[in-house]
Protein backbone atom coordinates (compact mmCIF):
# COMPACT_ATOMS: atom_id res chain seq x y z
CA UNK A 1 0.00 0.00 0.00
CA UNK A 2 2.96 2.27 0.65
CA UNK A 3 4.00 1.74 -2.96
CA UNK A 4 0.51 2.34 -4.28
CA UNK A 5 0.13 5.61 -2.37
CA UNK A 6 3.46 6.76 -3.70
CA UNK A 7 2.51 5.74 -7.24
CA UNK A 8 -0.81 7.59 -7.14
CA UNK A 9 1.06 10.66 -5.96
CA UNK A 10 3.55 10.17 -8.80
CA UNK A 11 0.67 10.17 -11.28
CA UNK A 12 -0.52 13.47 -9.85
CA UNK A 13 -3.50 12.16 -7.88
CA UNK A 14 -4.14 14.30 -4.80
CA UNK A 15 -2.39 12.62 -1.90
CA UNK A 16 -5.20 13.63 0.48
CA UNK A 17 -7.36 11.01 -1.19
CA UNK A 18 -5.35 8.16 0.25
CA UNK A 19 -5.33 7.25 3.90
CA UNK A 20 -4.68 4.28 6.14
CA UNK A 21 -5.47 4.08 9.81
CA UNK A 22 -5.23 1.06 12.08
CA UNK A 23 -8.41 0.74 14.11
CA UNK A 24 -9.20 -2.09 16.48
CA UNK A 25 -12.65 -3.65 16.47
CA UNK A 26 -12.94 -2.34 20.03
CA UNK A 27 -12.35 1.28 19.01
CA UNK A 28 -15.77 2.25 17.66
CA UNK A 29 -15.40 5.92 18.44
CA UNK A 30 -12.02 6.11 16.74
CA UNK A 31 -13.43 4.39 13.69
CA UNK A 32 -16.32 6.85 13.44
CA UNK A 33 -13.98 9.79 13.92
CA UNK A 34 -11.56 8.49 11.29
CA UNK A 35 -14.28 7.90 8.73
CA UNK A 36 -15.92 11.28 9.34
CA UNK A 37 -12.61 13.12 9.09
CA UNK A 38 -11.64 11.32 5.91
CA UNK A 39 -15.06 11.80 4.31
CA UNK A 40 -14.89 15.51 5.10
CA UNK A 41 -11.39 15.75 3.66
CA UNK A 42 -12.35 14.03 0.42
CA UNK A 43 -15.56 16.03 0.11
CA UNK A 44 -13.56 19.24 0.51
CA UNK A 45 -11.36 18.20 -2.42
CA UNK A 46 -14.43 18.14 -4.63
CA UNK A 47 -15.16 15.83 -7.51
CA UNK A 48 -12.47 13.25 -8.20
CA UNK A 49 -11.70 14.35 -11.74
CA UNK A 50 -8.23 12.88 -11.94
CA UNK A 51 -9.17 9.35 -11.11
CA UNK A 52 -12.75 9.52 -12.14
CA UNK A 53 -14.50 6.22 -12.24
CA UNK A 54 -17.41 6.57 -14.59
CA UNK A 55 -18.97 3.47 -13.14
CA UNK A 56 -19.82 5.62 -10.14
CA UNK A 57 -21.83 7.98 -12.31
CA UNK A 58 -24.30 5.44 -13.62
CA UNK B 1 27.61 -1.88 -32.99
CA UNK B 2 27.86 -5.33 -31.43
CA UNK B 3 31.36 -6.66 -30.78
CA UNK B 4 30.41 -10.30 -30.89
CA UNK B 5 29.63 -11.34 -34.44
CA UNK B 6 26.72 -13.20 -35.92
CA UNK B 7 29.13 -15.87 -37.18
CA UNK B 8 30.26 -16.69 -33.65
CA UNK B 9 26.66 -17.17 -32.52
CA UNK B 10 25.76 -19.23 -35.57
CA UNK B 11 28.83 -21.43 -35.06
CA UNK B 12 27.94 -21.99 -31.40
CA UNK B 13 24.28 -22.74 -32.21
CA UNK B 14 25.15 -25.17 -35.00
CA UNK B 15 27.73 -27.06 -32.95
CA UNK B 16 25.37 -27.45 -29.97
CA UNK B 17 22.61 -28.57 -32.30
CA UNK B 18 24.85 -31.06 -34.09
CA UNK B 19 26.34 -32.65 -30.99
CA UNK B 20 22.88 -33.15 -29.59
CA UNK B 21 23.20 -30.86 -26.55
CA UNK B 22 20.09 -29.00 -27.66
CA UNK B 23 17.25 -29.87 -29.99
CA UNK B 24 16.20 -26.33 -30.86
CA UNK B 25 17.55 -22.81 -30.76
CA UNK B 26 15.78 -19.66 -29.69
CA UNK B 27 17.18 -16.84 -31.81
CA UNK B 28 16.39 -13.82 -33.91
CA UNK B 29 15.03 -13.92 -37.43
CA UNK B 30 14.62 -11.12 -39.94
CA UNK B 31 11.15 -9.62 -39.97
CA UNK B 32 9.50 -7.55 -42.64
CA UNK B 33 12.10 -4.79 -42.35
CA UNK B 34 15.79 -4.77 -41.50
CA UNK B 35 15.01 -3.21 -38.14
CA UNK B 36 12.09 -5.49 -37.40
CA UNK B 37 13.86 -8.52 -35.93
CA UNK B 38 11.58 -11.23 -34.63
CA UNK B 39 12.21 -13.92 -32.00
CA UNK B 40 12.04 -17.35 -33.57
CA UNK B 41 12.76 -21.02 -32.90
CA UNK B 42 15.27 -22.72 -35.19
CA UNK B 43 15.59 -26.47 -35.36
CA UNK B 44 17.90 -27.08 -38.31
CA UNK B 45 21.45 -26.09 -39.13
CA UNK B 46 20.43 -24.89 -42.58
CA UNK B 47 17.80 -22.60 -41.18
CA UNK B 48 20.23 -21.11 -38.68
CA UNK B 49 22.95 -20.51 -41.25
CA UNK B 50 20.53 -18.92 -43.63
CA UNK B 51 18.18 -16.94 -41.39
CA UNK B 52 19.75 -16.32 -37.98
CA UNK B 53 20.19 -12.61 -37.33
CA UNK B 54 22.31 -10.81 -34.75
CA UNK B 55 22.69 -7.06 -34.86
CA UNK B 56 21.73 -3.87 -33.05
CA UNK B 57 18.04 -4.53 -33.51
CA UNK B 58 17.99 -7.80 -31.56
CA UNK B 59 16.52 -6.15 -28.48
CA UNK B 60 14.01 -8.89 -27.71
CA UNK B 61 14.42 -10.52 -24.31
CA UNK B 62 13.98 -14.29 -24.71
CA UNK B 63 13.50 -15.21 -21.06
CA UNK B 64 9.73 -15.19 -21.22
CA UNK B 65 9.66 -17.46 -24.26
CA UNK B 66 11.23 -20.20 -22.15
CA UNK B 67 8.03 -20.53 -20.12
CA UNK B 68 6.05 -21.80 -23.09
CA UNK B 69 8.90 -23.48 -24.94
CA UNK B 70 10.16 -25.63 -22.07
CA UNK B 71 6.62 -26.67 -21.14
CA UNK B 72 5.95 -27.98 -24.64
CA UNK B 73 9.25 -29.50 -25.73
CA UNK B 74 11.06 -32.67 -24.74
CA UNK B 75 14.61 -31.71 -25.65
CA UNK B 76 16.80 -28.88 -24.48
CA UNK B 77 16.50 -25.44 -25.99
CA UNK B 78 19.43 -23.13 -26.58
CA UNK B 79 18.81 -19.54 -25.61
CA UNK B 80 21.07 -16.53 -26.15
CA UNK B 81 20.92 -14.09 -23.27
CA UNK B 82 22.18 -10.53 -23.16
CA UNK B 83 23.17 -9.29 -19.69
CA UNK B 84 19.82 -7.61 -18.98
CA UNK B 85 17.98 -10.74 -20.16
CA UNK B 86 19.76 -12.86 -17.54
CA UNK B 87 18.04 -10.88 -14.76
CA UNK B 88 14.63 -11.80 -16.16
CA UNK B 89 15.89 -15.37 -16.55
CA UNK B 90 16.77 -15.55 -12.85
CA UNK B 91 13.53 -13.91 -11.80
CA UNK B 92 11.50 -16.47 -13.73
CA UNK B 93 13.55 -19.27 -12.16
CA UNK B 94 12.86 -17.81 -8.73
CA UNK B 95 9.17 -18.00 -9.55
CA UNK B 96 9.52 -21.58 -10.87
CA UNK B 97 8.14 -20.56 -14.23
CA UNK B 98 10.27 -22.82 -16.42
CA UNK B 99 12.35 -25.95 -16.21
CA UNK B 100 16.04 -25.01 -15.92
CA UNK B 101 17.05 -28.54 -16.97
CA UNK B 102 15.55 -28.00 -20.39
CA UNK B 103 17.51 -24.85 -21.10
CA UNK B 104 21.06 -24.31 -22.29
CA UNK B 105 21.81 -20.63 -21.75
CA UNK B 106 24.61 -18.92 -23.63
CA UNK B 107 25.49 -15.47 -22.34
CA UNK B 108 26.44 -12.98 -25.01
CA UNK B 109 27.88 -9.52 -24.47
CA UNK B 110 25.80 -6.55 -25.59
CA UNK B 111 26.95 -3.10 -26.58
CA UNK B 112 23.48 -1.65 -26.37
CA UNK B 113 20.58 -1.89 -28.78
CA UNK B 114 19.36 0.70 -31.26
CA UNK B 115 16.05 2.52 -31.12
CA UNK B 116 14.54 2.66 -34.59
CA UNK B 117 12.60 5.79 -33.67
CA UNK B 118 15.84 7.66 -33.14
CA UNK B 119 17.00 6.58 -36.59
CA UNK B 120 13.69 7.59 -38.11
CA UNK B 121 14.01 10.97 -36.42
CA UNK B 122 17.16 11.55 -38.49
CA UNK B 123 16.30 10.05 -41.84
CA UNK B 124 12.52 10.02 -41.83
CA UNK B 125 10.14 7.21 -42.65
CA UNK B 126 10.30 4.83 -45.60
CA UNK B 127 13.42 2.94 -44.59
CA UNK B 128 14.25 0.47 -47.34
CA UNK B 129 17.37 -1.09 -45.86
CA UNK B 130 19.93 -0.63 -43.11
CA UNK B 131 23.60 -1.56 -43.47
CA UNK B 132 26.30 -1.51 -40.81
CA UNK B 133 29.48 0.53 -41.27
CA UNK B 134 32.21 0.64 -38.57
CA UNK B 135 30.79 3.78 -36.92
CA UNK B 136 27.28 4.26 -38.12
CA UNK B 137 24.11 2.79 -39.55
CA UNK B 138 23.92 3.39 -43.27
CA UNK B 139 20.22 3.88 -43.89
CA UNK B 140 18.72 3.80 -47.34
CA UNK B 141 15.27 5.30 -47.58
CA UNK B 142 12.78 5.37 -50.41
CA UNK B 143 13.09 9.14 -50.65
CA UNK B 144 16.85 9.80 -50.53
CA UNK B 145 19.29 8.93 -53.29
CA UNK B 146 22.31 8.44 -51.05
CA UNK B 147 22.30 6.43 -47.80
CA UNK B 148 22.03 8.50 -44.62
CA UNK B 149 24.64 7.81 -41.94
CA UNK B 150 23.37 7.63 -38.36
CA UNK B 151 26.18 7.19 -35.78
CA UNK B 152 25.62 4.23 -33.45
CA UNK B 153 25.85 6.43 -30.37
CA UNK B 154 23.01 8.65 -31.64
CA UNK B 155 20.68 5.71 -32.15
CA UNK B 156 21.28 3.98 -28.81
CA UNK B 157 17.96 3.29 -27.09
CA UNK B 158 17.20 5.06 -23.82
CA UNK B 159 17.19 1.86 -21.79
CA UNK B 160 20.71 1.09 -23.03
CA UNK B 161 22.03 4.59 -22.37
CA UNK B 162 21.17 4.02 -18.71
CA UNK B 163 22.22 0.35 -18.81
CA UNK B 164 22.23 -1.10 -15.30
CA UNK B 165 24.55 -4.03 -15.89
CA UNK B 166 26.85 -5.60 -18.45
CA UNK B 167 27.30 -8.56 -16.12
CA UNK B 168 25.59 -11.87 -16.83
CA UNK B 169 23.96 -13.23 -13.69
CA UNK B 170 23.02 -16.60 -15.22
CA UNK B 171 24.45 -18.77 -17.99
CA UNK B 172 25.77 -22.22 -18.83
CA UNK B 173 28.39 -20.84 -21.11
CA UNK B 174 29.64 -17.37 -21.89
CA UNK B 175 30.73 -16.09 -25.28
CA UNK B 176 33.06 -13.13 -25.16
CA UNK B 177 33.88 -11.29 -21.97
CA UNK B 178 31.64 -10.60 -19.00
CA UNK B 179 31.15 -7.01 -17.87
CA UNK B 180 30.30 -5.37 -14.57
CA UNK B 181 27.23 -4.04 -12.83
CA UNK B 182 27.13 -0.39 -13.81
CA UNK B 183 26.43 2.67 -11.72
CA UNK B 184 23.66 3.89 -13.98
CA UNK B 185 21.62 7.05 -13.77
CA UNK B 186 18.39 5.24 -14.55
CA UNK B 187 16.38 7.00 -11.84
CA UNK B 188 17.18 10.51 -13.06
CA UNK B 189 14.03 10.80 -15.14
CA UNK B 190 11.87 9.56 -12.26
CA UNK B 191 13.46 12.15 -10.00
CA UNK B 192 12.74 14.87 -12.51
CA UNK B 193 9.07 13.91 -12.49
CA UNK B 194 8.98 13.73 -8.71
CA UNK B 195 10.19 17.31 -8.54
CA UNK B 196 7.26 18.57 -10.59
CA UNK B 197 4.07 19.70 -8.89
CA UNK B 198 1.19 17.19 -8.69
CA UNK B 199 -0.65 19.20 -11.36
CA UNK B 200 2.29 19.02 -13.73
CA UNK B 201 2.73 15.33 -13.07
CA UNK B 202 -0.93 14.72 -13.77
CA UNK B 203 -0.73 16.58 -17.08
CA UNK B 204 2.42 14.67 -18.02
CA UNK B 205 0.84 11.26 -17.37
CA UNK B 206 -2.48 12.16 -18.89
CA UNK B 207 -0.66 13.21 -22.02
CA UNK B 208 1.28 9.94 -22.13
CA UNK B 209 -1.36 7.44 -21.04
CA UNK B 210 -4.17 8.90 -23.13
CA UNK B 211 -2.25 7.72 -26.22
CA UNK B 212 -2.61 4.12 -25.09
CA UNK B 213 -4.55 2.00 -27.58
CA UNK B 214 -4.66 -1.01 -25.22
CA UNK B 215 -2.92 -3.28 -27.71
CA UNK B 216 -1.54 -5.21 -24.71
CA UNK B 217 1.95 -5.36 -26.27
CA UNK B 218 3.50 -4.24 -22.96
CA UNK B 219 1.73 -7.04 -21.18
CA UNK B 220 2.57 -9.66 -23.79
CA UNK B 221 6.28 -8.86 -23.86
CA UNK B 222 6.84 -8.40 -20.12
CA UNK B 223 8.98 -11.24 -18.72
CA UNK B 224 7.57 -10.62 -15.25
CA UNK B 225 4.00 -11.02 -16.50
CA UNK B 226 3.61 -14.67 -17.45
CA UNK B 227 0.13 -15.84 -16.43
CA UNK B 228 -1.34 -17.93 -19.21
CA UNK B 229 -4.78 -16.67 -18.32
CA UNK B 230 -5.03 -12.93 -17.81
CA UNK B 231 -7.88 -10.89 -16.39
CA UNK B 232 -7.51 -8.50 -19.30
CA UNK B 233 -8.43 -11.33 -21.69
CA UNK B 234 -11.53 -12.43 -19.85
CA UNK B 235 -14.59 -11.57 -21.96
CA UNK B 236 -16.78 -11.80 -18.87
CA UNK B 237 -14.87 -8.97 -17.23
CA UNK B 238 -15.65 -5.42 -18.27
CA UNK B 239 -11.95 -4.81 -18.85
CA UNK B 240 -11.24 -7.23 -21.70
CA UNK B 241 -9.10 -6.09 -24.67
CA UNK B 242 -10.51 -2.72 -25.45
CA UNK B 243 -9.35 0.80 -25.98
CA UNK B 244 -9.77 2.89 -22.87
CA UNK B 245 -13.06 4.72 -22.94
CA UNK B 246 -12.17 7.31 -20.34
CA UNK B 247 -9.29 8.63 -18.29
CA UNK B 248 -10.02 6.24 -15.46
CA UNK B 249 -9.62 3.18 -17.65
CA UNK B 250 -6.34 4.44 -19.07
CA UNK B 251 -4.82 4.84 -15.66
CA UNK B 252 -6.38 1.75 -14.21
CA UNK B 253 -4.74 -0.55 -16.75
CA UNK B 254 -1.31 0.98 -16.41
CA UNK B 255 -1.34 1.26 -12.64
CA UNK B 256 -2.38 -2.39 -12.39
CA UNK B 257 0.14 -3.49 -14.99
CA UNK B 258 3.04 -1.76 -13.27
CA UNK B 259 1.86 -2.60 -9.77
CA UNK B 260 1.49 -6.33 -10.27
CA UNK B 261 5.10 -6.63 -11.43
CA UNK B 262 6.41 -4.35 -8.68
CA UNK B 263 9.29 -6.04 -6.88
CA UNK B 264 9.63 -8.57 -9.70
CA UNK B 265 10.34 -6.15 -12.54
CA UNK B 266 14.03 -6.32 -13.41
CA UNK B 267 13.87 -3.08 -15.41
CA UNK B 268 14.65 -4.75 -18.73
CA UNK B 269 12.75 -2.01 -20.55
CA UNK B 270 10.87 -4.27 -22.96
CA UNK B 271 7.53 -2.56 -22.23
CA UNK B 272 8.75 0.78 -23.54
CA UNK B 273 10.54 -0.83 -26.47
CA UNK B 274 7.43 -2.51 -27.84
CA UNK B 275 4.94 0.29 -27.15
CA UNK B 276 3.64 1.41 -30.55
CA UNK B 277 2.61 4.72 -29.02
CA UNK B 278 6.02 5.32 -27.44
CA UNK B 279 4.64 5.71 -23.94
CA UNK B 280 7.56 5.71 -21.44
CA UNK B 281 6.11 2.81 -19.46
CA UNK B 282 9.45 2.08 -17.83
CA UNK B 283 9.02 5.27 -15.81
CA UNK B 284 6.16 3.63 -13.93
CA UNK B 285 8.20 0.51 -13.22
CA UNK B 286 11.28 2.49 -12.27
CA UNK B 287 9.24 4.54 -9.82
CA UNK B 288 8.33 1.31 -8.04
CA UNK B 289 11.94 0.10 -8.10
CA UNK B 290 13.16 3.44 -6.76
CA UNK B 291 10.52 3.43 -4.01
CA UNK B 292 11.36 -0.16 -3.06
CA UNK B 293 15.03 0.82 -2.79
CA UNK B 294 14.13 3.80 -0.60
CA UNK B 295 11.55 2.07 1.58
CA UNK B 296 13.12 -1.35 2.02
CA UNK B 297 16.77 -1.04 1.01
CA UNK B 298 18.44 -1.61 -2.33
CA UNK B 299 17.03 -4.56 -4.19
CA UNK B 300 17.57 -5.76 -7.73
CA UNK B 301 15.05 -8.33 -8.91
CA UNK B 302 16.71 -11.26 -10.67
CA UNK B 303 20.22 -10.54 -9.40
CA UNK B 304 20.16 -13.98 -7.83
CA UNK B 305 17.86 -16.99 -7.91
CA UNK B 306 15.66 -17.47 -4.87
CA UNK B 307 16.17 -14.05 -3.31
CA UNK B 308 13.39 -12.97 -1.02
CA UNK B 309 11.81 -9.88 -2.48
CA UNK B 310 11.03 -7.01 -0.07
CA UNK B 311 7.35 -7.08 -0.96
CA UNK B 312 6.91 -10.64 0.25
CA UNK B 313 9.11 -10.25 3.26
CA UNK B 314 7.48 -8.53 6.23
CA UNK B 315 9.48 -6.86 8.96
CA UNK B 316 8.15 -4.75 11.83
CA UNK B 317 10.25 -1.84 10.58
CA UNK B 318 8.42 -1.68 7.25
CA UNK B 319 7.25 1.79 6.35
CA UNK B 320 3.61 2.63 7.12
CA UNK B 321 1.53 3.86 4.18
CA UNK B 322 0.71 7.06 6.05
CA UNK B 323 4.43 7.84 6.41
CA UNK B 324 5.14 7.67 2.70
CA UNK B 325 4.83 11.40 2.17
CA UNK B 326 6.83 12.46 5.20
CA UNK B 327 9.74 14.55 4.10
CA UNK B 328 8.45 14.97 0.59
CA UNK B 329 7.71 18.58 -0.14
CA UNK B 330 5.58 18.71 -3.22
Amino acid sequence: MSLLFSMLDYLGIERERTHVEWVSAAEGAKFAQTMNDFAARVAALGENKRLEDLRCKK
Amino acid sequence: MQKITRDELVKKACSLLENGTVSSVLGWRCGEFDYDITPSVFSSKDDIEKNFVWNDFCGANFSKYLVGKTARSEGKILVFLKPCDTYSFNQLLTEHRFDREKVYAVGIPCEGMADINKIKAVCGDGIASIAFTPDAFSVTTLYDDAPVLVPYADALSERCISCKSKKHVAYDELLGEDGNVLDSDRFDEVEKLEKLSPDERFVFWQNELSRCIRCNACRDVCPACTCEKCVFDNPASPVENKAAANSFEEKMFHIIRAFHVAGRCTDCGECSRVCPQNIPLHLLNRKFIKDINEFYGDYQAGAEVGSRAPLVDYTVDDIEPCDVFDGRDV
